[in-house]
């Protein structure tokens, strides 16, 4: 399960204006590659270039550099989007259908057979939970309902690649909940997923790799698992004990010339290495972050960034 | 009012037109493309620049013929459903409103009450389909831009050619859909608004002239009545035409002696001449061809003149003579004439004149009918199939003589004088043989006698004309003195009416010609410009398309006083418009290169803008001319011609444009 489908190289986007000048340099040489089966997870602040990435490789964008390929073509074939489902940032449908209409719509430019169209829009529209609205115009419809539409509209073709720009917002936690299940049936199903989100709890839970973007840049990218796992601390959990319990382990871990540093519930560890992440790079921009774990990254421009401090860490 | 335009056979005018057509596509491209590879050669080198413009040109190739049916259509419905749920419908409303209260603004006292209705709702139709057109398709892309609804279809797989094709497809669609009820709604509104008839009011009087007629009059209805005329010595009853109608009349009489009359809904309101035009010729005073007639002082030279008692005449050639054209048994043509007075002449009559046919190649020559010209308008001369001169039956029509005193009946051999002194006769039979003057051939024949089979003329750059079937129509002003003035489409052969139903319906195609156009020209330009300026530059070229006439003929350098620079020159000078100006100057040789640059923008411009007022046949429909087939099919010719290199424009500029901004 090696075979890359979503691959970038080199991939720039400087946005101009009319006149040429450039404003702002959104993506700076990214390298990216995504294989078959991986869900792949892209982090950043707002404002880092996530939906210009993705927006480069779907080719709603032209780059000003380099090369944005999902299964090895550029966006100028159409034909490969047959096999792409997309779910935009933000719920761009036309308002003016109902939930029926539209997946009967999107269904048609896939020249998927009539039958088979109403039989997937229908398994769908009880998928995202809106078979009580199927018949209203999307106008009428609230934020995150609209959403489901989206998603559901981004399946339609059972694509093979799917691209989800901030997936879960405007869910409801029943929605979100959703949302994750239904991404790992995709993964079950061997599909491709690239998705950006903020909710770093459920990038943990569900992504294989992550690639984390600070204004512009690649600043880490590796594992979920690896880079998570944090060698020189030692983390202990356990069924809530009485003080006096806790004070005892205290004296343990003491007599071994350790220290604890904390104890209670575990925090998202994700939402750690994010944290540090963006701190590192506000701090010292242009220099690859060195996050906890053995990333598998490619080395920084400068040399060690090892020195870096944990800045947020007691 | 005469329609001018002589519409050339389909088939004479494709080939030329498609050549034409050919050249200035190519032309425009190649254009395109080298501009593009000048623009894109600064940012990227012009090595790279001739591979991406070499790329784009095969991209555009595939992309732009290889569209899916499905997806245009799927893409089509959704442009139509957009706007039927934008309530469109509304227009269709307002539409009926204008419709149900027209009947309060139109002029009831019009003399012309057909033509007014016509007019009215083919304009009314045509206003309301282009503004809507006009909007709509201005407003469509841009929206899909600013809503970004468009990054959920170009991520499928859908080709841009196919988003600008359904876009135009479904407004196409939305005009049609509009149109056919609007068409129904108008056709029942033109037929249906002028219904009416009238009775009969007062017993009918003895003719104070006539002793055999009896006269009366009809009630008033819709601000006119009609006169009636009875023939005792038939007993048929004949009404007479009024605001260009009369009804039809049945008499039903009571054993008593009293006559009932019964009138019918109008008649002949709406009607569809089909007309066949000839190509104009003059002969001067002295009897030898010339280019034009005489210039009677007017501004306006549309009609030439000739002199009146002279050997000047008008000569129409006319082809295609052939049974075919026979209605009732006699070929009808029609002629209206403009008499120009140099003296009172006789107060009590008009100005006299002769119609004359003649066959090109013998030389056979006929007076038809001397006639008394007409100020107001038109005369009708009937040509009958069989000609007995010696019945005297046709050279004499209500007791006018010819006033250079040749008797009726030897007027051919008048006539055939007339032929020779045309001067370019090169053999024509012996008067002898032919023996018009005399008894031994007193019958002809129509096609056998006055039919060239075959003619060849030669035009203005000596190319050689054949045509089959052709006849000669002369006019000559019989008056010493006075004038007749004429143009080439102010005699033409009519033929059997078409149904005016089929007329209307082909008078709406021009509208429906128009709504594409609007639709192809904002589709392709919303595709690269924000709304407003949409509108701007579909408004400015469908009221451009109405001067498209000038601006082909300033293109071409044909305008008196030369392009803008020369006129403010002769402005400031005070100098005539037809003298040339004094090219030894410095600023007349500077001014004259502007110009020059001018009349290739303006000749360019009139390529991009098409002649919208073509397809207007509005003014056929009202006028009752039938709209010929060769007219539709050039008008659909023309309208495919602008759409392909449009669609394809449409194309290029939403390819190279990204579609996030
Ligand atoms: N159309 C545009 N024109 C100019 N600049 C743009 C445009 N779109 C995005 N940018 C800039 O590009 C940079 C990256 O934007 P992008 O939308 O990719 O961020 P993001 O990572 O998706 O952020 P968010 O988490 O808020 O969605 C930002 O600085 C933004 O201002
Ligand atoms: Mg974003």
């Amino acid at each position: 399960m090696s075979e890359v489908v979503v691959e970038t190289r080199n991939l720039t986007k400087i946005y101009r204006d009319f006149w040429g000048r450039r404003k702002v340099h959104a993506l700076k040489s990214l390298d990216l590659e995504i294989n078959r089966g991986e869900i792949f997870g892209l982090l950043g602040p707002n404002g880092s270039g996530k939906t210009t990435t993705i927006k480069l490789l779907l080719g709603l964008l032209f780059p000003s550099e380099g090369e944005a390929l999902i299964f090895g073509r550029n966006a100028s074939d159409v034909r490969r989007n047959e096999r792409i489902g997309y779910l935009p940032e933000e719920s761009y449908l036309y308002r003016f259908l109902t939930a029926e209409e539209i997946l009967d719509f999107y269904g048609k430019l896939f020249h998927i057979p009539a039958a088979v169209r109403r039989q997937r829009a229908n398994d769908l529209i009880e998928m995202v939970g809106l078979g009580y609205a199927k018949k209203r115009q999307l106008k009428e419809y609230s934020k995150g309902m609209v959403r489901r539409v989206g998603l559901a509209q981004a399946l339609i073709n059972d694509p093979e690649v799917v691209i989800l720009d901030e997936p879960t917002s405007g869910l409801d936690p029943i929605g979100t909940r959703d949302m994750k299940d239904l991404i790992l049936d995709l993964k079950r199903q061997g599909k491709t997923v690239l998705m950006c989100s903020h909710l770093l709890a459920d990038v943990q839970d569900v992504c294989d790799r992550i690639g984390i973007l600070f204004q512009g840049e690649l600043k880490e990218i590796g594992r979920v698992d690896s880079l998570l796992t944090v060698k020189d601390t030692t983390d202990i959990q356990t069924t809530t004990l009485p003080d006096a319990a806790v004070e005892e382990i205290r004296e343990v871990v003491k007599k071994y010339g350790g220290e604890v540093k904390s104890v209670g519930n575990t925090r998202t560890t994700l939402e750690d290495l994010f944290l540090r992440i963006v701190e590192e790079s506000r701090l010292h921009p242009g220099r690859r972050a060195h996050g906890a774990g053995n990333a598998v990254s490619v080395p920084s421009e400068e040399g060690t960034a090892a020195s870096a401090d944990p800045s947020n860490g007691g | 009012m005469v329609i001018e335009e002589n519409v050339p056979s389909i088939f004479t005018w494709f080939p030329s037109a498609f050549l034409e057509w050919g050249m200035a596509v190519c032309v425009f491209f190649l254009l395109l493309g080298f501009l593009g590879m000048l623009f894109s050669s600064l940012r990227i080198g012009p090595g790279n620049a001739f591979r991406l413009v070499k790329k784009t040109a095969r991209q555009t190739l595939a992309d732009v013929f290889a569209v899916s049916g499905k997806r245009v259509g799927a893409l089509g419905m959704l442009t139509f459903k957009e706007a039927l749920r934008r309530k469109v419908v509304v227009v269709f409303i307002i539409f009926v409103l204008i419709v149900l209260f027209a009947g309060m603004f139109l002029d009831p006292t019009s003399p012309h009450p057909a033509q007014l209705y016509v007019s009215f709702i083919f304009n009314t139709t045509a206003y309301l389909t282009i503004v809507l057109m006009l909007l709509l398709t201005a407003f469509s892309l841009p929206a899909d831009f600013q809503k970004k609804t468009i990054h959920t279809i170009v991520t499928k797989p859908v080709r841009i050619s196919e988003v600008v094709l359904g876009r135009i497809f479904g407004f196409a669609l939305l005009g049609t859909a509009l149109l056919v009820p609007m068409g129904l709604v108008s056709y029942g509104f033109v037929i249906r608004g002028q219904a009416h008839t009238h009775t009969v009011q007062e017993e009918l009087r003895l003719d104070d002239k006539n002793p055999l007629l009896e006269r009366g009059q009809t009630t008033t209805a819709r601000d006119h009545s009609h006169k009636i005329v009875f023939d005792k010595e038939n007993r048929v009853p004949y009404l007479t035409p009024n605001r260009d109608h009369t009804h039809e009349i049945r008499m039903t009489e009571r054993p008593d002696g009293s006559r009932h009359f019964e009138l019918g809904p109008p008649i002949e309101m709406y009607r569809a001449r089909v007309v066949q035009y000839g190509d104009i010729g003059y002969l001067d005073q002295r009897g030898i061809v010339s280019e034009k007639g005489v210039n009677v002082g007017d501004e306006w030279e549309y009609r030439s003149f000739i002199a009146g008692n002279t050997d000047a005449a008008f000569i129409w050639q006319f082809d295609n003579i052939t049974p075919s054209a026979l209605v009732d048994g006699a070929l009808q043509f029609e002629f209206t004439q403009e008499v120009f007075r140099t003296h009172k002449g006789q107060i009590a009559r008009q100005v006299i004149g002769g119609f004359y046919i003649r066959n090109p190649e013998t030389g056979l020559m006929l007076e038809v009918e001397i006639f008394q010209s007409n100020e107001s308008g038109k005369s009708v001369f009937r040509v009958p199939r069989m000609i007995n001169i010696s019945a005297d039956k046709m050279n004499l029509k209500s007791g006018h003589r010819n006033p250079n005193g040749t008797s009726a009946s030897r007027a051919s051999a008048v006539a055939v004088k007339i032929a020779r002194q045309g001067g370019e006769l090169t053999s024509y039979p012996p008067e002898e043989q032919l023996n018009v003057g005399g008894a031994s051939r007193a019958e002809f024949d129509l096609f056998a006698d006055f039919v060239a089979p075959e003619s060849s003329q030669f035009d203005a750059q000596g190319r050689e004309i054949k045509r089959k079937n052709v006849m000669e129509v002369w006019v000559k002003c019989l008056e010493r003195g006075q004038y007749f003035g004429a143009a080439k489409p102010d005699m033409y052969l009519r033929h059997r009416d078409a149904p005016f139903a089929w007329n209307f319906f082909k008078g709406y195609l021009g509208i429906w010609f128009q709504m594409l156009l609007v639709t192809i020209y904002g589709v392709v330009f919303s595709t690269f410009l924000s709304t407003p300026v949409t509108v701007l530059a579909t408004l400015f070229m469908t009221l451009g398309g109405r001067f498209h006439q000038f601006m082909a003929m300033m293109g071409a350098g044909d305008v008196e006083g030369g392009g803008p620079m020369e006129a403010a020159i002769r402005l400031f000078r005070q100098e005539n418009m037809t003298i040339d100006l004094n090219m030894n100057s410095y600023e007349v040789i500077v001014s004259k290169m502007l110009d020059t640059v001018f009349q290739a923008f303006v000749l360019f411009l009139s390529y991009l803008v098409p002649a919208f007022s073509r397809f207007d046949t509005s003014e056929y429909v009202s006028q009752g001319f039938n709209i010929s087939f060769d007219m539709v099919l050039m008008n659909f010719c023309t309208v495919a011609g602008y759409a392909v290199p449009l669609y394809i424009l449409g194309y290029l500029c939403l390819k190279c444009r990204e579609i996030e901004r």
